[in-house]
């Protein structure tokens, strides 16, 4: 697979394009023009669709999608691109049976085909919860750990330290990544479970410093670091450097993929596209272990409407058919 | 003028979810795009475009989420607003130079994470400092904000979507005016 450095070394290296041109003249192009290639169409009736067909014309029409457009780094001004060959060379290496959490507390996350019985892999939690206070936040680890179907945490949020609000890229961020980590390794002793992976083991949204902070008070080589394209098709530099910390230490990363439905995916076709792109995006660039995809939908705020759930199936069902293959 | 009614049924579209940013993007390009050719013919017969007002928008400082504000920023453009997109990771004194110089009429501030909403809070603390507070309608939105939070922080008005954020806006300057 080509190595991070060599990828990095594009967002320096690549064709000069505006962020206004990526999106108007490069990805919604792109993305619409392979939509109506493959015969893409959304059917309402069919939330969670069978069709191995358009599941197969989704994962071609996204790696289509990728090859033409790479993705917009925002500090650089620049393209990343990649060829054909390194797409299909990354997918013949992705991630097999990653093994998560340690001791007791080990699970592998496994391969999972369309119509597969094996059970998913749970990672259960709170994201993006505001807890009002810190026993709060321990208790709810707690909770979830004892829940006997959970693989994996997921941290809730926290919104203040010592009383004061956490405000992004400041100290006091780096000190709620610290606290968190601490809250929720007690969480899980308190739960039995001390050594259950937490897969958002800091917030996706919190900067790297808080990334790295994190790991001198509890991060381990167990738990994954939940990083994700800053937006469709963007990777920024603070991105990046969560990606090259994580492969200094050895910490896993979950891929996060939370396209916009109704964004600049447009609507629901154009979401499945994306998600089936994303699934090569997550092992060339995020360098993940495992892909989280989770569309949303951009006026109702919620993963669950009809049509997100149709994008969300279809992706899935387009990389894991895929996946068989290889 | 022949555009506005093609412009409001894009709007109109988007609300009902029959079409989605890429088509609201294209035709506000579109939009921009006539305008150029039609305002200097417009100006040499003596007569100007009607804007509804200026907004000054952006997400605030320690933010990069993009999405809703450009969302906003189109349906403000649809709807006949002069906008100036300050976009995203923007700190609280610019929203408040911009708004002085481009002479605002309202300023609309994004925030997604709970460690971010903090800084819709401090554009408004900078608008107090400079003693300018009450010549700008303030508006806040995104994902983790609410009325209460609005309400708390002394902005004007809260907008949970960009259908509300239009409305908010077009409110405040017909206000303006009368």
């Amino acid at each position: 697979m080509l190595p991070f450095h060599k990828m990095l070394e594009r967002a320096f290296t690549g064709p000069v394009c505006s962020e206004h041109d990526f999106d108007m003249k490069i990805l919604i192009p792109n993305l619409r023009k392979v939509v109506k290639k493959y015969d893409i169409k959304y059917d309402r009736t069919q939330p969670v669709p069978a069709d191995d067909g358009l599941a197969d014309r989704v994962w071609q029409a996204g790696l289509e999608f990728l090859e033409e457009t790479g993705l917009f780094c925002p500090d650089t001004e620049r393209r990343i691109l990649f060829t054909r060959k390194e797409i299909d060379a990354a997918l013949a290496v992705g991630p097999r049976g990653k093994v998560v959490g340690a001791s007791h507390d080990a699970r592998t996350i496994p391969r999972r085909f369309p119509e597969d019985k094996t059970p998913p892999f749970c990672s259960v939690g709170g994201v993006s919860v505001p807890m009002s206070t810190d026993a709060n936040f321990i208790s709810v680890v707690r909770a979830i750990g004892q829940n006997p179907l959970a693989d994996a945490v997921a941290n809730p949020s926290m919104t203040h330290v010592d009383g004061q609000m956490i405000v992004a890229a400041s100290p006091l961020e780096v000190e709620g990544a610290i606290r968190g980590m601490i809250m929720a390794r007690e969480g899980l002793r308190r739960a039995g479970r001390p050594d259950l992976a937490i897969v958002n083991a800091c917030p996706a949204a919190a900067k790297a410093a808080g990334h790295i902070a994190g790991h001198r008070f509890g991060i381990g080589k167990g738990d994954a670091l939940e990083i994700g394209t800053t937006a469709e098709m963007r990777i920024d530099f603070d991105s990046l450097n969560k990606i090259a910390f994580s492969l200094s230490t050895g910490s896993l990363v979950f891929g996060e993929n939370g396209v916009i439905l109704g964004g600049l995916a447009g609507g629901p076709e154009g979401t499945a596209v994306l998600m089936a792109t994303y699934n090569p995006v997550d092992i060339l660039v995020l360098r993940a272990c495992c892909q989280h995809p989770f569309p949303t939908h951009f006026d109702l705020r919620t993963t669950s409407t009809r049509d997100t759930i149709w994008a969300r199936s279809l992706g899935n069902q387009a990389a894991a058919t895929a996946s068989c293959r290889s | 003028m022949g555009l506005q009614p093609g412009m409001q049924e894009v709007g109109d579209k988007f609300r009902k979810y029959e079409i989605y940013l890429p088509e609201m993007m294209m035709a506000a390009e579109a939009f921009d795009h006539a305008m150029k050719v039609l305002e200097p013919r417009l100006a040499s017969s003596g007569e100007a475009r009607q804007k509804m007002g200026r907004v000054v928008l952006g997400t605030v400082q320690g933010d990069i989420h993009t999405l809703g504000k450009n969302i906003v920023a189109t349906m403000l453009k649809l709807n006949g607003f002069e906008v100036h997109d300050l976009g995203v990771d923007v700190p609280a004194s610019s929203f408040v130079k911009k708004a002085q110089e481009v002479q605002a009429n309202v300023i609309a501030i994004s925030a997604l994470m709970t460690t971010t909403m903090g800084q819709q809070k401090s554009v408004i603390e900078h608008l107090k400092a400079g003693g300018i507070r009450d010549k700008y309608y303030v508006m806040i939105g995104g994902g983790c904000t609410t009325q209460a939070w609005a309400d708390e922080i002394g902005a004007d008005g809260y907008g949970q979507t960009a259908a509300d954020a239009t409305a908010l806006a077009l409110a405040a300057v017909r206000k303006e005016k009368a």
